[in-house]
């Protein structure tokens, strides 16, 4: 996809730009505000990375002034560490997702490709259905089968393999989960998640020859057909 | 205290006023008249006696010799003079009570050889004897009046001193008290709440006490600087750390993409990517927790049912209990409160967190929220091996960690972080024993 950086720290610039050229992604970068705006007006784009602080004109004026102007384009907006908790802030100024200064690279290309997703998706049609190699989702009657068998889920699980199966081919890490099917920002002292997943799998992957749910390590999960 | 040393002044006080009375004219009179009275029957019994024998006159010059400051004069039935010692005023004569009068002699009103100088005053007293003869017996009582009233003077002033001594100690022993009791539960109320901003409160320093809580407000000002300085440092060490660390573990990652396929390779990268993760989530915790305790968290705050928070809480971790064979209860009613709920959700998920992973197979980790008199109460129990009374005090400081749990996972900062949370909800925390095991009660104002 094609993606604009605006982030004034050239060193994790260049670092940012490196590993999504590594990744096939397109990547335009400015380093000032103004700069930035510039580009984000006059071209179009997949997905913006927009640093918080910059110089000449702050990130959240560039994305207020973005959707001022009816571009719904995803923003991802990246703070420094100071202003943890000014997530609500960032996200009210119609910013889409919010990731804290020094972040895992991972972390980042999880999360782009996720807003990414949920663009095209916002974009589509409301899906009713979903499916995955064998795996079939109903949203409307909430119900699951895979090669035709009926698995029961309770509601979280659902929720669980519903955010995976809509982001599938993609890493998703914990915090996302977190984030999107429990809907808390939180750190869990232990793998809470895993466990989850592992039940998660012992319905859905158990009795079946491929697996579908898939531990990227250092990273999070993957659903997808291997 | 105050009390005691008011009553024990008082008490002195009232004997003293006992005394005075004591020492009144009056009484002073009683004894003059008992002194004339007995010159009087003592003369009586000489007439009575030997009046044949010795002469009046030979008696009444032995008296005279006999007692000092006493003076007689003598009439005999005639009217005669028979004896004489003083030429008593014929005016200026007052009665100071039936019987006894006063009259003041001049120098020159002595017949005998006086050496005093300038007028006495004298109580007298006239007697008539049934043979129509008749003694006057004068005493001198300048001296013991003015003696007297020195001491009623000096009695007055030492009882009005004493009052004021009483009143004195009474305002000061009360003031001390009271600044005293301030001090104390100050002191206590930082002790108790770790409060450190809190100070005594002070609006004069004439006195020592004052000075003193002067003192600790600035001692406690000094131990709040440097503990803000301990926690900045460690901040700046935090803060400063991550982002190399990030870079290191952003690097890691690369080194894991050219690894390639050598397993040998791929496994180390990954615990060295583990590692970094760990340090980088420690880092990332301890930068929470002062966030919080910083207290500019409020911006968050917002209604939100906690029922709906513990209820969430026991979804999440009811896996995770199943997985080690602990039975997750809960007992809930219906709460709303204004909190941070993403916050109110870490703070009981650690709590419950913590109770699992201390938890032996096949006991049960209780989860109750109840509301009672204004206030939100969750309690989490446990039935493992509890906590020491030695480490309750301890288990909410930074990364410590009791000797059982030191071999578990997790940095020692999830209860400070709980603590954290809990202070900027202006709640209380308080551990007991659930016998077996721990129970960890958390009270919030509605």
């Amino acid at each position: 996809m094609r993606i604009l950086l605006i982030e004034d720290d050239k060193e994790l610039s260049d670092y940012v730009a490196k590993g999504l050229t590594e990744q096939g992604h397109n990547v335009e970068t400015a380093y000032d505000g103004k700069d930035g705006l510039f580009l984000a007006t006059t071209e179009s784009f997949d997905v913006l990375i927009i640093d918080r602080m910059l110089p000449k004109l702050d990130g959240l004026t560039i994305v207020k002034t973005l959707r001022g102007a009816q571009d719904k384009v995803p923003v991802l907006i990246l703070s420094a560490l100071g202003e943890v908790d000014d997530r609500v802030i960032g996200l009210k100024a119609g910013g889409d997702d919010y990731l804290v200064k020094p972040f895992a690279f991972s972390e980042l290309l999880a999360r782009l490709e996720a807003l990414k997703r949920r663009y095209e998706a916002e974009a589509e049609q409301p899906m009713t259905k979903l499916t995955l190699a064998d795996l079939e989702m109903d949203l409307l009657s909430r119900k699951v089968s895979r090669g035709g068998q009926k698995i029961d889920l309770q509601s979280r699980e659902f929720k669980l393999l519903e955010y995976l199966v809509r982001h599938q081919g993609q890493v998703v890490t914990r915090t996302m989960l977190l984030e999107n099917v429990w809907n808390y920002h939180f750190d869990p002292q232990t793998n809470v998640i895993d466990v989850h997943i592992s039940r998660l799998r012992s319905k859905i992957d158990k009795e079946f020859d491929t697996p579908l749910i898939h531990t990227v390590r250092g990273a999070g999960y993957i659903v997808e057909v291997a | 205290m105050a009390l005691f040393f008011t009553v024990l002044l008082g008490i002195s006080v009232s004997f003293l006023a006992y005394f005075l009375n004591q020492f009144n004219e009056s009484s002073l009179i009683r004894e003059v008249e008992l002194g004339i009275d007995s010159n009087i029957e003592a003369f009586q019994d000489w007439n009575m006696l030997a009046f044949d024998l010795v002469a009046p006159l030979e008696v009444l010059e032995n008296m005279a010799q006999n007692h000092q400051n006493t003076w007689y004069v003598y009439y005999d039935s005639d009217n005669n003079v028979v004896y004489q010692d003083i030429k008593p005023p014929s005016n200026q004569i007052t009665t100071l009570r039936e019987g006894i009068i006063r009259f003041d002699l001049e120098p020159e009103s002595f017949l005998t050889d006086a050496d005093f100088e300038g007028t006495r005053m004298v109580a007298a007293k006239i007697h008539t004897f049934r043979d129509g003869s008749r003694l006057l017996v004068a005493q001198d009582i300048e001296d013991a009046l003015t003696t007297r009233q020195l001491m009623r003077t000096l009695g007055m002033v030492t009882m009005a001193l004493m009052t004021a001594v009483i009143a004195t100690s009474f305002f000061i022993s009360n003031y001390v008290v009271a600044l005293t009791n301030r001090i104390a539960g100050t002191s206590r109320e930082i002790i108790a709440t770790g409060d450190l901003s809190r100070r005594i409160d002070v609006n004069t320093n004439w006195d020592d006490l004052s000075n003193l809580a002067e003192i600790l407000n600035h001692m406690l000002d000094r131990i709040e600087e440097l503990l803000d300085g301990v926690r900045r440092v460690s901040d700046n060490i935090a803060h400063d750390l991550r982002t190399p660390l990030s870079r290191l573990r952003n690097h890691l990652e690369e080194l894991e993409n050219l690894a390639g396929k050598d397993p040998q390779m791929q496994e180390s990268t990954q615990a060295l990517i583990g590692e970094a993760d760990h340090i980088l989530d420690t880092f990332r915790a301890l930068l929470r927790i002062s966030n919080i305790e910083s207290g500019k968290r409020h911006s968050e705050f917002g209604t939100a049912s906690v029922s709906e928070i513990v209820e969430d809480i026991f979804e999440f971790y009811e896996p995770l209990a199943e997985e080690k064979q602990v039975e997750l209860k809960t007992e809930i009613e219906e709460v709303n409160l204004n909190c941070d709920r993403d916050l109110l959700f870490q703070a009981i998920a650690n709590l419950v967190d913590n109770a699992i992973k201390f938890s032996p197979a096949n006991s049960n980790v209780k989860i109750r929220l109840s509301k009672a008199s204004g206030r939100v109460l969750i309690s989490v129990s446990d039935q493992g091996e509890g906590v020491s009374d030695e480490d309750k005090n301890k288990i909410f400081d930074r990364f410590y960690r009791a000797e059982k749990s030191r071999n578990s996972a997790g940095n020692g900062l999830g209860l400070s972080l709980v603590a954290a949370i809990i202070e900027l909800h202006a709640g209380q925390i308080e551990l007991s024993d659930n016998n077996p095991g721990l129970r960890v009660k958390v009270s919030l104002p509605l």
